[in-house]
């Protein structure tokens, strides 16, 4: 009896089933053909059993479970799904009748009911989403009480008045994220706010901020676990000093002041004050910052030794105290930076780190700014500019994967532009990918491709076009000469709104019938001649919000 | 390495899957409420766990070891110990964790999970299909129907799809 014990507690081992066939005579043998199937799964650590999924997923929020968790597979969707109760209400638009308020408000209390029996159990995603536009406020708090009971763990609240608030707050021991959106925040009353001891997210998100000194100072006291802080457009704000010792739980950190749709109704001047932001958060991995206002901030982020991506995007002046040269000194752990430069810098731009993975740089007015990239590792590069400055590329590219020039607005779309483009070009390796984007872009005038002269191959592994207006055929037939001139890619991509299948097909007819396609000599070197063959792929994305994508196969 | 039986020490043989046996105090795997109840229920002197990869037998009992001497004072070193613990390579982490769900090892499986969510957090819906080997089985349509559900992106997320 006691090998038959055994032998069924290890039944998800792999070469033990002769055993339990002969152990296992007591009519239990469906349950070991369920154990076999296992078995094999089991092999592939990636199988997980249903119960281990849940638990998995009970760390996620609402947001991730939604957006990743239940986009991978029917199975995954059913468990994230089954993970997740969700109370959303949000009111008629503001010109709706009184009437019609009420009406779909009554509705949202029938769905309390309905969802409440879920919202009591063991369901550890417990959403409560409300938009209101402070007409309901005596209905409001009303609701509010009977919805204290829940225990949310996440609560999305929109254009709810503090009034109200609190009471929904009380009961907050599960909270783990709050977004509040166009919401007073108890600036002078903080007290009246319960510690929220498990909040691991926080969001405001057109919240005016007074007395922001006190504020982060108060801020860290009520939410003391506080992992992920997110500020948007967040007026009032002068000072956001996040002090040592009292966010050391922080990881990650998004401030981003820029007009909403919301932030009309505030004056430029409120939505603008910035003055410093200091943070000495010394577990800090994620820092994001981007700034429309004109004055100049004082940045202080020295203290923050683990961090691991920095995006500081001050559009009209860099940040004071801010050095450019010691960047990855500072932050030995950085792998993600991007950086974003109007003015030209009093020291150099240097980067030196073999940490860095990923690098952008915008150069918005294509200044003359001293480099010094050593970053062995990097695997992606990009550049966004008016033009293409070739003193940019890294020196050491070999680890490079990708690179990608994103150009505002290109003046000069002549010879000497594809020239500048194949010599930045030829510092990356052969298996590199080149995505250009060329938002803006002048018309062609290229009628005489033979200025391009002698050159050698320049192969890279793939070329990913993408320009934002559709370009008339024969600025096609040009751009497409240019292009193939420029590096001789193997997979060549490009949005829908250029027109080189048609040009493609002509040349294709050419190429059959003509044994010279072009007046190309051997001097000239036309990149026809090297050209053995392409198809034509048509591809269609899943994804939203892109555009389709044709590509083309080269063989050289 | 004590191989008699001296005093209360009992000692216990788990046999891994490429049949390599650890030999242990019993006193340790009590921790794991699976191995307990065996032990317990069973007398047994010898574990087959033949689903267990010794590599990763060989983690699970090096954090037996060290919880066991967790005292108040070097809980510290503790904290470090299992932030280390956890930085493998993803497939490892999800093979103990499997393992730690079988075994029923309460306190690391909560810690495991955790792990493995926060590894998985920020990346793209395909990067998890990648790690976990799992083939769409949606139609087209279903799936581009399930992404409209999702909620838009923070500024500063889209940058969140390396692996």
């Amino acid at each position: 009896h006691t090998l038959c014990h055994i032998n069924n507690m290890c039944l998800i081992g792999g070469n033990q089933q002769s055993h339990i066939k002969r152990y296992d005579i007591h009519g239990r043998r469906k349950r070991c053909r369920i154990a076999e199937e296992q078995i094999s799964n089991s092999l592939n650590s990636a199988w997980l059993p249903e119960e281990l999924l849940l638990h998995i997923f009970s760390y996620f929020t609402s947001r991730e479970l939604i957006s990743t968790v239940c986009l991978v597979s029917k199975r995954w969707h059913r468990l994230g799904k089954s993970s997740l109760a969700i109370l959303d209400y949000s009111v008629e638009p503001l010109f709706s009748s009184r009437k019609h308020v009420l009406a779909s408000f009554l509705k949202f209390v029938d769905q309390i009911e309905v969802e409440s029996p879920r919202l009591s159990t063991s369901i550890p995603v417990r959403v409560l989403k409300l938009q209101l536009n402070r007409r309901l406020e005596r209905e409001i708090t009303q609701l509010m009480k009977s919805l204290a009971k829940f225990n949310f763990t996440e609560l999305f609240l929109h254009s709810v008045s503090i009034k109200t608030m609190p009471s929904v707050l009380n009961n907050s021991n599960f909270l783990s994220v709050l977004h509040l959106t166009d919401c007073q925040f108890p600036n002078r009353r903080f007290s009246a706010v319960p510690t929220l001891f498990s909040l691991q997210q926080l969001l405001l998100y057109d919240v005016v901020i007074e007395h922001s000194q006190d504020f982060f100072l108060n801020l860290s006291q009520k939410c003391p676990c506080i992992v992920e802080l997110t500020l948007t457009n967040c007026s009032g704000c002068e000072y956001i000093d996040l002090p040592a010792g009292q966010y050391n739980k922080l990881k990650k950190l998004r401030l981003h002041n820029s007009y909403s749709k919301y932030s009309l109704g505030y004056g430029y001047s409120e939505l603008y004050k910035l003055q410093r932001v200091r943070i000495a958060a010394e577990n800090l991995e994620r820092f994001y910052l981007y700034y429309k206002g004109r004055n100049q901030i004082d940045l202080d982020i020295g203290q923050c030794g683990q961090l691991q991506f920095l995006h500081l995007h001050c559009e009209q002046n860099f940040p004071a105290g801010f050095h450019t040269t010691n960047i990855c000194s500072m932050f030995p752990h950085l792998k993600t930076l991007f950086i974003y430069l109007n003015r030209p810098l009093n020291d150099t731009l240097r980067v030196v780190s073999d940490q860095l993975e990923i690098l952008i740089v915008w150069n918005k007015y294509d200044l003359f700014i001293p480099v010094d990239f050593v970053t062995p590792n990097l695997r992606t590069f990009t550049y966004i500019g008016g033009e293409i400055i070739t003193d940019f590329a890294p020196i050491d590219a070999s680890k490079i994967r990708e690179t990608r020039i994103e150009l505002s607005s290109s003046k000069t779309s002549n010879v000497d532009w594809f020239v500048k483009l194949r010599s930045y070009i030829a510092k990356f390796s052969k298996d590199t990918v080149l995505c250009l984007s060329i938002y803006e872009m002048a018309w062609f005038h290229l009628h005489n491709t033979d200025d391009l002269g002698i050159h050698l191959p320049c192969p890279i592994k793939k070329l990913k076009l993408h320009i934002c207006q559709s370009l008339p055929q024969n600025h096609c037939k040009s751009l497409l000469d240019c292009l193939l001139w420029t590096s001789h890619p193997e997979i060549l991509e490009f949005d829908s709104n250029i027109n080189f299948e048609l040009v493609l097909r002509k040349e294709l007819d050419y190429m059959v019938t003509e044994q010279h396609c072009c007046k190309a000599t051997l001097v000239h070197r036309c990149w026809r001649l090297f050209l053995t063959d392409f198809k034509i792929v048509r591809s269609n994305s899943t994804k939203r919000n892109e555009p389709k994508y044709f590509t083309i196969l080269f063989t050289w | 390495m004590a191989s008699s039986t001296t005093g209360e020490k009992k000692i216990l043989t788990l046999k891994g899957g490429d049949n390599e046996e650890f030999i242990l105090e019993e006193s340790l795997v009590l921790q794991s409420e699976l191995l307990k109840n065996m032990v317990k229920e069973e007398r047994v002197s010898s574990i087959p766990l033949p689903s267990i990869k010794s590599k990763t037998l060989v983690k699970i009992i090096e954090y037996l070891k060290k919880h066991a001497e967790l005292t108040p004072s070097n809980k510290e070193e503790f904290k470090n110990f299992e932030k280390e613990f956890v930085n493998v390579v993803l497939e490892e982490l999800l093979d103990i964790t499997v393992a730690v769900n079988y075994l029923k090892i309460n306190g690391l499986l909560e810690f495991c999970c955790q792990a493995v969510a926060d590894r998985i957090k920020d990346k793209s819906v395909e990067a998890v299909r990648k790690i976990f080997r799992i083939e769409s089985d949606f139609t087209p349509e279903e799936e581009s129907e399930f992404r409209k559900e999702t909620p838009e992106a923070f500024e500063g997320d889209l940058d969140d799809t390396t692996n």
